[in-house]
């Protein structure tokens, strides 16, 4: 499914992100190139060795954000155009609970590993859920702990995979 | 004959194991349920429930997900039909006169049609993977290094055509996937590339990544969507189509279900290409093409039947040869190798007992799709009212768990976490995300073969031209790779000269 999610159409990238992007993906590129350079040779005419390979690939990345950059640096019709316009707010899509929601993602997975699955995902689902609108202190609540619950029952019963305990909790037991 | 009676077999051992019937049900009710649910896609929810097959055997685990992708195929009709709102990119094509038929009060008739359709499709693929499958494994299996080599960068450069929009941006997506995948051991002398002293990395968990790229990003995204409402007040009445209706159909079933296999079969071409080319071959033979589009119930079973049959061509070459022609399908190599099978000719060969039972499961899911499908169609309204606000951070949720499950690793879940950020940024800037899970599977398979091969030919590059089947595959791939760029480039001259 060449439109699934990987090819949903976005609202068009600003000038400033693909060139921001592209300068991202030289960076990353030209530190390969770097490191791969120091990688040991076979000395062998049989092998080409560990480095070939990523250099290849770096090198053709660095035309390729070389191109990019550089497309959207020429006075195209395109690239005026963009300039041209003010900045689209992008049919009502917001950047901040997005970013919330991914800082907040980040201190679960955090905090799971310090004080385990069970206390941390119900108050991340609440977190969450109000995020997005569920304003009941009733029924959010209900609904983290019973999806808590369920996914930790599956897991440990379902698929023998007990979920983490937290290492405070681990050393406590210790 | 052999396939016949392998299949025969299949079915008694499936028959002998209720619980593999049982999840294999559980899979598609699922991925009905995912297709439903707009902005959840097959790939999504494959890549969600992965996780959970971990610890099961072999064929539950596979059947259940494919369950979850014939499913999650289908599923997007029910949206398409009843809302305009294609529950996946593949039902975007039934939307247009599933929708009008719906408006006119014959919901149920599209839905049916849709259902039947989609069944009659999915199972036609089947048998040509059964019948298919065993003659190109067995070609397969005669490949050297070379052959691989050549094989893989053939798989690499069908990037070119799932670049979408930008081809730049899909070949750096492309190449950015190649570098990571150099990530952990040389393949030859066992040298650690990039791993920054971390053991996790010498073998680049793979399975995270993709949760993160095609599950966490989608509920990140969700995230800064406005909250909006579904609500079906459409009247759906008589759901199965008569007779007399549904014989005028089967001829549009039939060539769509071929086309949708032979495009299903072509890597980097899928379900949403698949239902598209049937629609518009449908629209072309029928004597009243001005009618699509406006409740042609052909456009409905022509789109869906098309889509459905995408599924067992998409599997043929990622079973048989190990190249994954889309997301999805990469998804589903993800699976057999996380238990243990790995794709390609030798699957045919050490584990045919086990290919034919799945063979005989998907069958079964098709017809599990058949049943569920006509009988749950006025529960799915209900399902399309639950709120976003608990979706998504199930999602997350799921996706952290999921990721965690797989090595009992949190390292997983920060890669998940780093992907799934970069996926939703992906997403943003329009780099599409099946590039980077293409090159990450046939990048360690194009280098490695390629060295093997250099080493057997005594650091020889002979082997690039002096061999028919890898030239051919070369040339192919050059082609392919070579085809997009130059409409790419007439395209953007004639904009210009606009």
């Amino acid at each position: 499914m060449s439109q699934s999610p990987e090819g949903t159409p976005g609202p068009g990238a600003p000038r400033s992100a693909d060139i921001g992007a592209g300068i991202v993906v030289a960076v990353v590129a030209i530190a390969a190139i770097v490191v791969s350079r120091d990688f040991p040779t076979t000395g062998l005419d049989s092998d080409v060795g560990p480095a070939r390979f990523p250099l290849i690939y770096a090198g053709v990345l660095v035309v390729l954000s070389a191109i990019l950059i550089i497309g959207r640096l020429l006075p195209t019709r395109r690239n005026r155009e963009s300039a041209a316009a003010p900045s689209q707010p992008g049919s009502g899509f917001r950047f901040v609970p997005v970013a919330i929601g991914i800082v907040a993602t980040a201190v679960y997975i955090y905090l799971i590993s310090l004080i385990g699955y069970l206390p941390t995902t119900v108050v991340f689902l609440v977190g969450m859920m109000r995020l997005m609108g569920q304003r009941s202190w009733v029924r959010t609540p209900l609904l983290a702990v019973g999806i808590t619950a369920f996914l930790y029952l599956i897991f440990l019963y379902g698929l023998q995979i007990p979920l983490p305990v937290g290492s405070l909790f681990e050393a406590a037991e210790l | 004959m052999y396939e016949i009676d392998m299949l025969l077999k299949g079915f008694a051992s499936l028959a002998a194991d209720p619980v593999t019937l049982l999840l294999a049900l559980v899979g598609v009710a699922l991925g009905i349920v995912i297709g439903v649910l707009p902005g959840l896609t097959a790939t999504m929810g494959v890549a969600i429930l992965l996780p959970f097959t971990f610890g099961m055997d072999p064929a539950p685990a596979i059947l259940m997900l494919s369950g979850v992708f014939f499913g999650g195929i289908y599923g997007g009709s029910i949206t398409a039909i009843l809302l305009k709102i294609p529950g996946t990119p593949a039902a975007a094509a039934t939307a247009m006169d599933g929708y009008a038929l719906s408006q006119k009060g014959q919901a149920g008739l599209a839905l049916g049609t849709a259902t039947f359709s989609s069944c009659i499709g999915g199972t036609f693929s089947v048998f040509m993977l059964i019948f298919l499958a065993p003659l190109l494994a067995g070609i397969a299996l005669e490949f050297s290094a070379a052959e691989t080599f050549a094989l893989a960068v053939f798989g690499l450069s069908i990037i070119t055509s799932v670049s979408g929009e930008s081809l730049v941006k899909g070949l750096i997506a492309g190449f950015l996937g190649l570098l990571l995948s150099t990530v952990g051991m040389d393949p030859m002398g066992g040298f650690p590339r990039f791993t920054g002293g971390f053991n996790e990395l010498l073998n680049v968990p793979f399975i995270p990544v993709m949760i993160g790229l095609f599950a966490a990003s989608e509920a990140f995204k969700s995230l800064g969507q406005p909250a909006t409402h579904a609500e079906v007040k459409v009247h759906i009445g008589r759901i199965i189509p008569p007779w007399s209706v549904f014989k005028g159909l089967i001829l549009t079933i039939l060539r769509s279900s071929g086309l949708g296999i032979i495009v299903g079969i072509i890597p980097g071409a899928g379900a949403d290409i698949a239902s598209f080319v049937a629609y518009n071959e449908a629209k072309r033979f029928s004597k009243n093409p001005a009618n699509f589009g406006k409740g042609e119930l052909k456009g409905v079973a022509a789109a869906e039947s098309g889509a459905n049959a995408c599924t067992g061509g998409d599997l043929l070459p990622m079973m048989t040869l190990g190249i994954p022609g889309d997301a999805v399908t990469a998804v589903m190599l993800g699976a057999l190798t996380m238990q243990g099978l790995q794709p390609g000719p030798l699957l045919f060969k050490d584990h045919a007992g086990l290919v034919f039972t799945l063979f005989a499961g998907m069958l079964f899911c098709y017809a599990v799709l058949l049943v569920l499908g006509l009988s749950s169609l006025r529960l799915m309204g209900k399902v399309l009212e639950m709120p976003r606000s608990i979706l998504t951070p199930l999602i997350l949720t799921l996706c952290v768990v999921g990721a965690y499950a797989i090595n009992n690793s949190m390292f997983d879940v920060g890669i998940m976490l780093a992907t799934g950020v970069v996926g939703f940024f992906m997403q943003r800037w329009d780099y599409p995300a099946s590039p980077v899970v293409l090159a990450l599977i046939m990048g360690p398979m194009a280098e490695s073969s390629f060295r093997r091969a250099l080493s057997l030919s005594g650091g020889s590059l002979d082997f690039l031209y002096t061999r028919p089947i890898t030239l051919g595959l070369l040339l192919v791939a050059i082609v392919t790779l070579v085809l997009p760029l130059l409409k790419h480039i007439r395209g953007d001259g004639e904009r210009q000269a606009a």
